[in-house]
């Protein structure tokens, strides 16, 4: 079966991302780096992490730099940067509708009082 | 080498799928930490999956279907033709249980539902062994059904004695009565008897002869050579006549080239008179009466019908002896 192509990033997905933007990275560098990133709210395991970087490798979003007998680092390519601002601009849109929404949500008197 | 960083040692694959890994640490980490993701691997599994399950249901009807291993097969050759059946119809459902169950964690990970980890090994070990197991065993079977049938239908001489003029009630040279003494000495009648589950008393005959002198109406160039082949069975389960005759009937005529006359007044509960259209010098007779079917394959210019009711009659009569 053939995989289907990326189109939304998962939570996790888009913290591994999130992880190359600074520099480059292996396996264990960007699980240390998400759960010190989110106060260990997420914990990536190898077999998801294996699945995301090869997914990602798939996609062209990173890029393998270096492999020092089991370790194996990537960087981030041009695609993933867009893809990761990309997320970044569709979450702000999300919150900015979420804070919209409530703002219409509340009641007259609480708006004034807020405002 | 990837998951050794995280404390996960490996250890095996189960198929090309399932990986084992075990650790030392006191809590290690989880390996999969997000069942949506698993749930795309599953998801995979589960069409692959799918594929062997039409792939195996496939095989079943075909092997349902074909010559090897159909209702007559199974009546002539005995269990182990059904055997065949059973194995692929079992591994079928085995395989189609699996499939749901895969699909059952596909849904519990696509909701967000983790894996348990105390997976219970003991849990459908039955099933599991015979998962390994079966397909071996469907090939070995398979092939040792197609021994027996080669072995006892077409080749085996062994299988077939010599029986007397006399034999069995209606002989070919009664039914070519006007060639009887050009007949005898090129006459051969063999039968072969047969005990298996589904018809533990069975018998064919088979009768031939070529009448010195004379040649084919329809090719004068070819001696004329009659054949009658007779075949009975007597049947465990009354209620397996009826298929066994139309299965006879559909593997041994041509259903657009024939003829086809149902016969009353046999005393049997079915009774039909095929004569091919484009060789009418071939024709056969089907019987069904209680637990008995008989099948006549008669190729030859004399007129069978005054016969018919003999052979009829063979469905009450006791089942020849074994020594002539």
């Amino acid at each position: 079966m053939a995989k289907k192509p990326l189109e939304i990033l998962t939570e996790t997905m888009f913290y591994v991302l999130l992880a190359f933007q600074a520099q480059e990275m292996c396996g264990t560098e960007i699980a240390r780096f998400v759960e010190n990133c989110t106060d260990g709210r997420i914990n990536i395991g190898p077999g998801t992490l294996y699945t995301i970087l090869a997914k990602f490798e798939d996609e062209k979003l990173i890029e393998e730099t270096a492999v020092e007998g089991r370790k194996r680092t990537y960087r981030v390519t041009e695609k993933g940067r867009k893809t990761y601002q990309d997320e970044i601009r569709r979450l702000k849109s999300c919150l900015a509708d979420a804070e919209r929404a409530a703002r219409a949500f509340q009641p007259a008197d609480e708006r004034s009082e807020t405002i | 080498m990837f998951y050794k960083d995280f404390g996960w040692e490996y250890v095996c694959a189960f198929g090309n799928y399932f990986h084992v890994y075990r650790s030392t640490l006191e809590s290690p980490p989880e390996i999969h930490t997000d069942p949506k993701m698993l749930a795309d691997a599953f998801l995979r599994i589960c069409y692959t999956q799918a594929l062997l399950v039409l792939l195996l249901f496939g095989v079943l009807f075909f092997t349902l279907h074909s010559g090897a291993s159909n209702l007559i097969n199974i009546v002539r050759l005995g269990f182990p033709m059904g055997l065949d059946i059973i194995v692929w119809a079992a591994l079928s459902a085995a395989y189609a249980f699996q499939l749901f169950r895969l699909y059952q964690t596909y849904r519990r990970l696509k909701s967000g539902v983790q894996l348990e980890h105390s997976a219970n090994y003991r849990k459908y070990l039955p099933l599991r062994c015979f998962l390994r197991i079966a397909p071996v065993l469907a090939v070995v079977i398979f092939f040792f059904t197609m021994t027996i049938e080669t072995l006892s239908l077409v080749n085996n001489e062994k299988d077939w004695v010599e029986i007397p003029i006399s034999s069995p009630m209606v002989s070919l040279i009664e039914i070519e009565q006007e060639d009887t003494t050009q007949m005898e000495n090129s006459f051969r009648s063999k039968a072969s008897f047969r005990h298996t589950f589904l018809s533990p008393e069975q018998y064919t005959v088979q009768q031939n002869a070529i009448v010195s002198g004379r040649k084919w109406l329809h090719d004068s160039q070819r001696n004329y050579a009659p054949g009658l082949t007779l075949e009975t069975y007597q049947l465990r389960f009354p209620s397996l006549a009826e298929p066994l005759l139309h299965s006879l009937i559909k593997d041994s005529t041509h259903y657009n080239d024939c003829d086809v006359e149902t016969l009353e007044g046999f005393g049997a509960e079915e009774a039909y008179l095929y004569t091919s259209i484009r060789h009418p010098w071939w024709r056969q007779a089907f019987f069904r009466a209680g637990d008995t079917v008989i099948y006549v394959d008669y190729r030859g210019e004399s007129d069978i019908r005054p016969f018919l009711p003999e052979f009829a009659a063979l469905a009450q009569a006791d089942f020849p002896a074994e020594e002539p």
